[in-house]
């Protein structure tokens, strides 16, 4: 196990370095001078030249790279084309606004979610079952920005319940957090139920019942905490979708966070910006796929030999 | 050495190959009927068959010109005449979602063809023949991965421009390692399993067991993936319009003609409900459909 | 599931009742606090005054920083740190006199010396947009501690419109604090001081208690980024927003029927156009748009009075000259009022009675294409077919920034305006023929050695009315040729709530908020 764990950590770090490549080709690759974006339309070019010169951008890509990567390991990812400020405090500053985000749809969408997908496995075919499913792919299928939408104008316009913007207090963050968990809910609760489905057939569940347990009991003690090792592994890859969903989350509602700032940073050339934050979603991304692997081996012994 | 071959095909034709084709034959009447037991899987089915319908002959049952402009008539609420009301520009929003319907589902079917197609052919060769071939698909796949979905995309429109075709690209692009994952964990388990050893034990080669054994052994993870995937890249597609990366606001684009509805959102809310619901109850459908074929084929979870 | 099919029409008719007939919720007639909040589209780039220049992060950092000199809302010059200001005979000084007792709110004193430290700073820094505002001084001196004389490189009757945009700051945060520091802290003199900022969220300042003149009434001033036009508007009537800019065209009808707000309906200056490349080539090898005719019946053909309406539901004004009405020596020209007639004799004229294909670029925001969709839709009545391609406008901005020999331009849906009300900046970075690209943005690439030298003469005249004269005359020249298809003038739009008053709304979207008051 230990050997597996430390060949797939070794494994991440050319991934690591592969994806820091690809995503400095890809953003130098996208067409745009941000020179001349930062410059405004009236500059003349000496004006445009002075700036292209202070940002680097007259290396050959070679050199660029090398530079950047040599101040990534010294914990430096540039400073902002568009607002002057290191991307790290940048990304730092707008990072709050996004985990706020992200924790308030995590406060109530996994926990509804294997709670709906528990009723549903017991009550299989039921009327809970189909109802609860039912409502599970509504929310699966319904586009977040749209309920977004609507859900501006509804509650907060005509009603007047809730504020427009994000950034309003705990009251502004009922709506994104809706939206923005619906979508893990829905996936948790159709995880969760087929997780425990698969459990509650296994051999020791069957032996539990046929010894006359309670069936709370049974279901609680032997089926939910086998099937949570699961359903916990599920959860780890909705973290990382959640916070891809806050780009249209945060769109809808006006929030600084990351996501917008991914957007708005591509439609300024904002370099620095895009790339620290396209290796930081990587880098979460490949931490999670390392996480869930090392699981899986753990589960599954067969794997771990190939 | 030569006979022994010979009889090792010999047996494989009539044997295996026989007991797998009579299996799947019959199979597939007890999958539909599965199918059909099942309300809401019909019930996307109808609703995609009916697109597929609309899609082909959409513009002939359009209403109006869904191009023809009408400034006399601009942001008009449902009506008798214009049943989804009338854009900023006056044009039927009934007649452009019908229309759009190709152009819709055409970039999502399409992409997801093409990206599954990709996806399933690596998976298979990864999962198969292992060793290097697998650490290098595999990390090809980890890479795509490690970005999500949505950003993948948004990076892949940001490098090439926005467009409809860059949109389907980035989602072919990101379709791919799903499915080259899938197909590989896939075939790993077919591998394993009996029929495949015994093929193999009796020295059946390589193509034969990849495309006889394996890949009728793992389609029907990936039909069931194929259409849930259709949802997510409508789904996908449409955000990307939303986002201002996607669709030009002269295609009647689902996602586009939402996108654009947003301004209006207070005094023409019909502009972002109707293009919405219609999303909505598209990618619903393919779910619904999707999760329907996963019960009917594999018993064992329903 | 036969629940299936009553949950759907259950879901739909709540939704579609509670959209359609519930009643919008009133706000208050008063501001619950006494903070006003200000939605904008954009954010600023910078709050170093020095380091940026579009109009948003001007807007912002105008609350906090000082101008010697400041344009009104009727446009003419007037006095604000400067007490007065006097030039020579040949126009190549000018002497301020600087208002006593001002005081940065870092405690520095306001003078002549400070005034010095920020022309070096500006001198010294290209990268600085305050550079090219500086750009025509030779030297600036202290003659006292509250007197300061500018020496020109050469006269220029631009001068004080540019030096209008100049701001000053602290000679000591300007040393200590730098562009970085001045991201987080502000030190000038104006009524306001920075005091949170969240990048792409809103930028929050209180009231300057030390501010030499009479301030503001309001405790703080913030301004919100709410790029969506949609929850701009809903945070108007919400109550979250108490002022919002811009108002797009399509709702002031509805917003002015909202008792407890108010349209500021301004005459703008952005104006619209569409460059005509004067060089594009047919396949057959013939140059359609360097014949005048062509251009002229581009323009007869093209209704702009419908323009206005259709784009900007009548909130823009047809265009009578080549540049913004409100803009200092704007000179009135002949209309164009649409005559089909003539613009098809033109065009037989000219041997284009069949028209010609040709591809026009735009912005790919919805009411640039919107535009651009009309355009096309007046030509197609001449038989010119108008392909539409629209672009990112950083794309197209790299596109447009090719050389004559090298450009594919052939028609470009943009707009321009001066920032410092200048009728040589309306027009010498786009017409000019010394300005192709890259230099400038003439995409027309039209060349009349006539209007060259109307604005080069009239740069450094120093008689007011001769001034008028020379720019009259580039005017007339322009119009006459018509090197653009001349669209119209998009108004700024601002609202706010009854209970906000004492704020002066400006042609080009600025704001002046020295006077702010909430009802509270």
């Amino acid at each position: 196990m230990g050997r597996y764990f430390f060949r797939r950590v070794l494994q991440t770090i050319p991934l690591m370095l592969i994806i820091s490549i690809l995503v400095f080709l890809f953003i130098h690759m996208i067409p745009g001078d941000p020179a001349r974006t930062l410059a405004g339309k009236d500059a003349d070019v000496a004006e445009v030249q002075a700036i292209r010169e202070q940002l680097g951008l007259n290396d050959n890509i070679f050199v660029q790279y090398i530079k950047y990567m040599g101040r990534i390991f010294g914990g430096d990812f540039g400073q902002s084309y568009k607002s002057g400020i290191p991307t790290t405090q940048l990304i730092g500053e707008r990072m709050q606004n996004t985990i706020r985000l992200v924790l308030s749809a995590m406060l109530w969408a996994p926990l509804l979610g294997i709670l709906f997908g528990v009723l549903s496995a017991v009550h299989r075919g039921g009327f809970v079952d189909h109802l609860l499913m039912f409502i599970a792919i509504l929310g699966l299928s319904a586009p977040g920005f749209w309920l977004g939408l609507m859900g501006i104008q509804v509650f907060a316009v005509n009603l007047g319940w809730l504020p427009v913007s994000g950034l309003n207090g705990w009251k502004g963050l009922i709506l994104p957090s809706f939206v923005m968990g619906i979508g893990c809910m829905a996936e948790m609760a159709r995880y969760a139920r087929s997780s425990m489905l698969d459990v509650m057939r296994e051999d020791y569940v069957r032996t539990a019942r046929a010894k006359g347990q309670v069936e709370r009991k049974v279901i609680f003690f032997h089926a939910f905490r086998n099937a949570l090792i699961q359903i916990v592994t599920i959860l780890g890859l909705q973290i990382g979708a959640l916070l891809s969903g806050s780009v249209l989350t945060e769109t809808v509602f006006s929030i600084p966070g990351i996501g917008r700032l991914l957007v708005d940073s591509i439609f300024f050339r904002d370099y620095p910006v895009i790339q620290a934050l396209l290796m930081l979603f990587a880098f979460q991304y490949v931490v999670i796929n390392l996480i869930v692997d090392v699981l899986y081996g753990f589960i599954n012994p067969k794997i771990r030999l190939e | 050495m030569k006979e022994d071959q010979k009889l090792s095909d010999l047996l494989q034709e009539n044997y295996i190959d026989e007991t797998v084709q009579a299996y799947q034959g019959s199979r597939f009447k007890v999958v539909m009927k599965r199918l059909f037991r099942r309300k809401t899987a019909v019930f996307g089915l109808v609703v995609i068959l009916l697109l597929v319908f609309i899609s082909i002959f959409g513009q002939w049952v359009a209403p109006h010109d869904f191009e023809a402009y009408d400034y006399m008539n601009t942001l008009q609420g449902p009506s008798a005449d214009h049943w989804f009301g009338t854009d900023h520009y006056g044009r039927d929003i009934f007649s452009r979602i019908l229309v759009g319907t190709r152009l819709t589902l055409g970039v999502a079917l399409s992409s997801v063809i093409v990206g599954a197609a990709i996806g399933a052919v690596l998976g298979l060769l990864a999962g198969y023949y292992g060793h290097w071939l697998d650490s290098l698909i595999m990390r090809g796949a980890d890479v795509l991965f490690a970005f999500p979905d949505i950003l993948l995309a948004i990076a892949i429109v940001a490098i090439l421009g926005s467009g409809i075709v860059n949109v389907w690209i980035a989602v072919m692009v990101f379709t791919v390692p799903s499915f080259a994952r899938m197909v590989r964990s896939a075939t790993l388990s077919v591998k394993s399993s009996l029929y495949v050893e015994a093929a193999q034990s009796i020295g059946s080669n390589d193509q034969r067991l990849l495309f006889r054994h394996i890949m009728p052994g793992t389609m029907q993870t990936f039909i069931v993936n194929f259409t849930m995937r259709i949802g997510s890249a409508i789904m996908a597609a449409s955000s990307l319009s939303f986002l201002g990366f996607g669709a030009d606001v002269t295609d009647p684009e689902w996602g586009a003609m939402l996108s654009q509805g947003r301004t209006y959102m207070d005094i023409a809310p019909h502009m972002v409900l109707f293009p919405g619901l219609v999303i909505f109850l598209t990618v619903l459908a393919f779910n619904l459909l999707g999760d329907g074929l996963r019960d009917a084929l594999d018993p064992k979870i329903k | 599931m036969k629940h299936m099919k009553k949950l759907v029409t259950g879901l739909l008719s709540f939704v579609m009742l509670l959209m359609l007939v519930s009643t919008p919720a009133l706000a208050e007639a008063k501001s619950e606090d006494n903070d006003l909040v200000v939605a904008l589209q954009a954010d600023a780039t910078h709050l170093d005054p020095h380091v940026s220049g579009n109009g948003i992060s001007n807007l912002m950092t105008l609350a906090m920083y000082e101008t010697l000199i400041y344009f009104d809302e009727n446009l003419e010059l007037q006095p604000r740190l400067a007490e007065s200001w006097e030039m020579s005979e040949d126009g190549m000084e000018y002497t301020f006199k600087l208002r006593e007792g001002v005081q940065f709110s870092d405690g520095e004193p306001f003078n002549a010396e400070a005034c010095v430290a920020n022309y070096v700073r500006g001198r010294d820094d290209e990268s600085l947009r305050v550079h090219s505002r500086m750009k025509a001084i030779a030297d600036m001196e202290a003659v006292d501690e509250y007197t300061i004389k500018i020496t020109l490189k050469k006269a220029d009757n631009t001068f004080l419109n540019k030096f209008s945009q100049v701001t000053f700051v602290s000679p000591k945060a300007i040393e200590e604090l730098g562009k970085d520091g001045l991201a987080k802290e502000s030190a000038g003199t104006g009524p306001f001081i920075l005091k949170e900022r969240v990048d792409g969220g809103y930028t929050k300042m209180v009231r300057n208690e030390n501010y030499w003149g009479e301030g503001p009434e309001i405790d703080s001033l913030t301004f919100q980024v709410v790029p969506e036009d949609g929850a701009r508007i809903a945070m108007l009537k919400t109550g979250e927003a108490d002022i919002i800019y811009p108002v797009p065209p399509t709702h002031v009808e509805q917003l002015e029927g909202t008792e407890d707000i108010n349209i500021k309906n301004m005459e703008g200056l952005v104006y619209r156009y569409v460059t005509l490349n004067n060089n594009y080539t047919l396949e057959d090898g013939r140059q359609p748009l360097s014949d005048v005719r062509v251009r002229q019946a581009m323009n007869w053909v093209f209704d702009s009075e419908a323009y206005c309406q259709v784009v900007f539901q009548g909130y823009a004004t047809a265009p009578n000259s080549v540049f913004a009405g409100p803009v200092p020596y704007h000179a009135d020209q002949e209309p164009y009022t649409k005559d089909l007639e003539k613009a098809k004799e033109l065009m037989k004229e000219a041997g284009y009675e069949d028209g010609f294909d040709i591809d026009i670029w735009c912005d790919n925001t919805t009411i640039e294409m919107k535009g651009a969709e009309f355009v096309k839709q007046q030509l197609s009545e001449i038989n010119i077919n108008v392909n539409l391609q629209a672009m990112e406008s950083t794309t197209i901005a790299d596109m447009t920034a090719e050389p004559a020999e090298t450009t594919k331009v052939q028609m470009w849906y943009v707009n321009w305006m001066s920032g410092s009300y200048e009728a040589d900046g309306s027009m010498r970075n786009i017409l000019h023929s010394e300005y192709f690209p890259p230099t400038g943005y003439n995409t027309a690439f039209w060349v009349n050695k006539d209007f060259d030298k109307a604005l080069d003469d009239a740069l450094v005249e120093t008689d007011k009315d001769k001034v008028a004269e020379l720019y009259a005359t580039a005017q007339s020249i322009a119009w006459e040729e018509c090197p653009w298809i001349f669209l119209g003038v998009d108004n700024s739009i601002f609202a706010e709530h009854n209970y906000v008053s004492g704020v002066v709304y400006m042609p080009g979207g600025h704001m002046d908020f020295t006077h702010a008051v909430l009802d509270h």
